[in-house]
């Protein structure tokens, strides 16, 4: 059970990556894993995180597919955005899509955890 | 005339002094005289009436008395004569008769130049002793009438000379009396003018005058010529206005024709031999101008048409100017100045040649080609190892048959030679020949035909045969089983065969030529073609050269690069087919720029920085190379070369000058589009092995902080998957290591799979695709992700399938409609999925295009029903439906690599 209640979406492809991300928040924060961008549309159908972790390249459904039914569905939701692609307007154009911040992969836990701070509400 | 600088000068002198000299000489005199009689015998200008009316007497009347003389001066006074004239003096009239003469003072008398006794010299004939007294006031002129040019009288002195006196001849007196002291009259020998003709003058019989038969009307203001007639035995005085077989006309004429020339002021003058030189001077150096403007037809047209203008100018410049030219001298000059200027050029020209053919000659350093080819022993060499190569034989050699001869000749051999051929081997009407004619063929001999060949090689024969006609054979010598290693050995052989006998054929002829050439050799003399043949050897030269040339344009044209070879000044020389081609299909009118504008127009460069490089290569002579583009097509890719073309100094030629030193500028346009593609294809490898580490980095990172943190629980779980992570990363470097380090070039050649990126082959091919689809107005929808993983495939099979793919929806689909392309990554798989609103077709035929054994197929179906074998190589799956009335859809399954 998290301390702060706070609920957490994970959307990342890589099953690795994705426990990892987990094993890291589980303690703190209530925490739901969706495996691409339309398996995590179809978690919110049912239960509204307060922040979504999201990579952007993805099959199925990318990042930026997701970010763009979240515009128009879920505008208010924070979007912390992964990406392991740093090109020089990469990031401008992640954020332009709708995403709250960009984190270039790799990214060290205390940069995860201190992001997922500055993101959520409260 | 060689070494002086203005020959010009050196021949208008030449041809104008020399015609002058020979005129003043009087060479021409004759031939002028000729065309003076035409001239006159033909007036342009018809006379005036006669002053002069001429009075005949014979013999008995001239010796008569005052009852004649006197008589005859009274009824010429009463009728009105101005003047009476008589070309004697009469001796036997009275002192009354001379009397009256001096008291009418119009009567002028001849007196003849005769030896005198007492003077031991020639004097005037005395005054008859009836005139003594009066003689004094009596006016009488010399008789003396001149000597003929070559028979023709043409000419009357105005003077004799006798002693220190100079007596006016009688015409020039009468003349004198007549008009008047003042007007100007011939000081020398002047033409009388006969442009009259012979009836020109009356002339009235004395009798007649006597008799009162003569009207006023013909002796009124006129001078009375009285002399005598011309005696029947005499043949008179030959004049330009002879007819034929008539005798000439009689003294009183002629000094009646000459009077009349003074009295009508119509002596004809000669022109001033000073005033000659300087129209013949001028007539030369026209001449020699207008002689180099045209060529030997022109020069004789010229030479020609000035000859009848100074002929007219004789006709009409001494009846309307009264003036002579130097006819035959300006003809002279004309003709002069023609030889001499034609004989100068043909010299220039023939040493021009000369010394052009040496030159060609010392700059071929190889033989005439043609003649050569056929006789020289290396050009057949070249065949031979050619032939040698490409079949891999041991032994060869190729023998001719000769016309009227049964035994074959040696061309050329290759480890062998006829000796090796035994003498009664050799008769091609016998075995193995005529069985190698008979079948026109190749054919394996079963008996040895080189003696030295031992059995473990085999002997073939084949008949060299052209335009039906068996020139040679060609025997060839193999070890045992060695022509199975050329594949399609017969067939090559027989090629080669047509192409010898070809050979064999040409040689032929030539050498027949030659024989024929010898023989003809002494009728070239006869049609004056004898001797050093320059035009020949010259022509011959030129031929070499030109074949060259063309050659070295047929190779330029031939070579794949395309490429426009730029004079120094930027302007277009020469360009090559390729790039003719390549310039249409972008609708660049590549003859009408410059190398400037290529440069800012392919490689997109601004003015300022296309000048900088060409500046470059005039100055430093600096090759440079850039990217560039088709400004139509941008999917391709270029690399656009620019290389001075530098001169050596040795090879210009006295006084030509290259600018730069340079003898143009060579662009090259070398295509580098399938490179750039691989380029791209590894880059895209390279980004997705660089986005898979960066993932496998962050899992490892993710780990080690976990790990760090000490959470007890999860480092078990969290170890493992680091060393899970880590292997992952081992297998994903070895995995790409091979494909990364395979070399560009080598990859081009690649037939096996390697890592590609589907959706940069999809827009690719829907680039290429993009005319048909705008032909056919359709729609394209396609839901593509923005990267997905790069796929297993052999490139050019996948680009070659989906193109075929397109095709056949584009075919099939009902214009205006859409094309539709998706695709979607799933369980390390990429599906695609293209699909068209078309006619569509029954499925089950579908299937059988697509995978079945019919046979009656597209191009595009055939394409793919083999690429469908070809992929599954790759683990590549191609399916696909048709639905009659609504389209087809195909479903490409690829393997993702990472």
């Amino acid at each position: 059970m998290s301390g702060s209640g706070k609920r957490i979406l994970i959307i990342e492809d890589e099953a690795l990556i994705r426990r990892l991300i987990s094993l890291s928040l589980e303690e703190k924060y209530v925490l739901r894993e969706a495996e691409n961008g339309q398996k995590g549309l179809e978690l919110l159908g049912s239960w509204r995180p307060h922040l979504v972790i999201l990579d952007i390249m993805m099959p199925v459904m990318d990042g930026l597919q997701f970010l763009s039914w979240r515009n128009q569905h879920h505008p208010d939701m924070p979007v912390l955005a992964l990406t392991s692609i740093k090109q020089p307007n990469r990031q401008g154009r992640i954020l332009s899509a709708g995403a709250s911040a960009v984190l270039f992969k790799p990214i060290s836990l205390p940069e995860l955890l201190e992001q997922v701070v500055k993101l959520l509400p409260g | 005339m060689r070494n002086f600088p203005y020959p010009a000068i050196l021949i208008t002198l030449v041809s104008a002094i020399g015609a002058w000299s020979l005129n003043v000489l009087g060479l021409f005199d004759l031939y002028d005289a000729q065309v003076y009689d035409m001239a006159v015998r033909y007036g342009s200008r018809p006379p005036d009436t006669p002053s002069v009316l001429l009075i005949t007497a014979n013999e008995d009347e001239l010796a008569a008395g005052d009852s004649t003389w006197l008589d005859a001066i009274e009824t010429l006074e009463a009728l009105g004569a101005r003047q009476i004239v008589f070309t004697f003096t009469p001796q036997h009239v009275s002192s009354r008769f001379y009397e009256r003469a001096v008291q009418l003072g119009n009567l002028v008398f001849g007196r003849f130049p005769q030896f005198s006794v007492q003077s031991d010299a020639i004097d005037m004939a005395p005054w008859p002793p009836a005139a003594q007294g009066a003689e004094h006031r009596l006016i009488f002129g010399a008789v003396v009438i001149p000597p003929a040019d070559s028979g023709v009288y043409r000419r009357n002195h105005a003077y004799y000379q006798l002693g220190s006196q100079n007596y006016p001849i009688l015409e020039t007196q009468a003349a004198k009396q007549m008009m008047g002291q003042d007007q100007p009259f011939p000081e020398s020998d002047y033409w009388v003018d006969f442009s009259g003709g012979l009836d020109y003058l009356p002339v009235v019989a004395l009798p007649r005058l006597l008799a009162g038969e003569l009207i006023p009307e013909l002796v009124r203001g006129k001078s009375v010529l009285i002399g005598p007639a011309l005696a029947a035995h005499n043949p008179g005085l030959h004049t330009p206005i002879d007819r034929g077989g008539n005798p000439g006309i009689s003294p009183l004429v002629f000094q009646g024709f000459a009077l009349q020339t003074l009295l009508g002021q119509q002596t004809v003058h000669p022109m001033p031999e000073g005033w000659q030189l300087v129209i013949l001077l001028l007539v030369s150096t026209v001449n020699v101008v207008l002689y180099q403007l045209g060529r030997y037809q022109f020069g004789i047209l010229l030479t020609g048409a000035a000859a009848g203008v100074y002929a007219v100018s004789g006709w009409l410049l001494p009846a309307w100017f009264l003036l002579w030219p130097p006819v035959t001298a300006l003809v002279v000059v004309q003709i002069a100045t023609f030889i001499l200027v034609s004989h100068y050029k043909f010299r220039v020209e023939e040493a021009t040649t000369r010394r052009l053919i040496m030159e060609l000659s010392g700059q071929s350093h190889e033989k005439r080609q043609i003649p050569g080819f056929y006789t020289d022993a290396e050009p057949w060499a070249q065949v031979v190892n050619f032939v040698k190569q490409t079949l891999d034989l041991s032994w060869l050699i190729f023998l001719e048959r000769l016309p009227g001869q049964y035994y074959v000749k040696e061309i050329i051999a290759l480890n062998c030679s006829l000796a090796d051929i035994d003498e009664r081997r050799r008769d091609y009407r016998r075995l193995p020949y005529s069985e190698a004619m008979a079948e026109n063929r190749l054919v394996r001999l079963q008996k040895r035909l080189f003696l030295r060949l031992n059995v473990d090689y085999e002997q073939y024969l084949t008949p060299l045969v052209f335009g039906g006609e068996v020139l040679g054979f060609w025997v060839m010598g193999l070890p045992a089983g060695k022509n199975t290693h050329v594949p399609e050995f017969f067939s090559i052989v027989n090629e080669f065969s047509v192409q010898i006998a070809e050979m064999i054929y040409h040689r032929q002829q030539w050498l027949q030529q030659q024989k024929i050439d010898k023989i003809h050799d002494v009728f070239l003399y006869l049609r004056l073609k004898g001797g050093e043949n320059f035009h020949g050897t010259l022509k011959q030269n030129i031929a070499v050269y030109q074949r060259r040339l063309l050659g070295l344009e047929q190779i330029f044209d031939s070579i794949g690069i395309a490429a426009v070879f730029y004079n120094p000044f930027g302007s277009v020389i020469q360009v090559n087919h390729t790039m003719e081609e390549l310039m249409k299909k972008e609708h660049i009118l590549i003859y009408q720029i410059t190398a400037l504008d290529l440069l800012c127009l392919l490689c997109q460069l601004p003015m300022a920085d296309s000048q900088r490089i060409l500046r470059q290569v005039f100055t430093d002579h600096k090759a440079t190379t850039l990217p560039a583009h088709l400004p139509d097509n941008p999917r391709y890719h270029y690399l656009l070369h620019v290389r001075p073309v530098v001169i050596n100094p040795q090879q210009l030629e006295a006084g030509e000058v290259a600018p730069f030193q340079l003898r143009g500028i060579l662009i090259e346009l070398v295509d580098v589009t399938s490179l750039h593609d691989l380029s791209v294809m590894k880059s895209g490898f390279m980004e997705h092995i660089y986005f898979q580490l960066r993932n496998d980095l962050q899992t490892i990172l993710l780990a080690a902080d976990l790990l760090n943190s000490g959470d007890q629980p999860a480092s078990n779980d969290v170890l493992d998957m680091l060393k899970q992570q880590v292997d992952d990363a081992i297998r994903l470097v070895d995995q790409a290591q091979d494909y990364l380090f395979k070399d560009l070039i080598e990859l081009q050649q690649i037939e096996d799979s390697y890592p590609v990126e589907l959706l940069e082959a999809i827009h690719a091919t829907l680039d290429a695709a993009s005319d048909q689809i705008k032909e056919r107005q359709l729609k394209i929808e396609a839901r593509l992700p923005e990267l997905v993983s790069l796929v297993l495939a052999e490139p050019n099979l996948l680009r070659e399938l989906l193109k075929m793919l397109l095709t056949i929806l584009i075919d099939d689909a009902i214009t205006g409609s859409t094309l539709s392309i998706t695709m979607i990554e799933q369980e390390q798989t990429i599906t695609c999925t293209l699909s068209n609103q078309g006619f569509g077709m029954p499925n089950s035929r579908f299937q059988d295009y697509l995978t079945g054994s019919v046979d009656d197929l597209t191009p595009a179906f055939k394409k793919l029903r083999t690429g469908i074998r070809q992929m599954t190589q790759w683990s590549g799956e191609l399916t696909g439906a048709s639905t009659l009335g609504e389209g087809i859809c195909f479903e490409l399954k690829l393997r993702c690599f990472i």
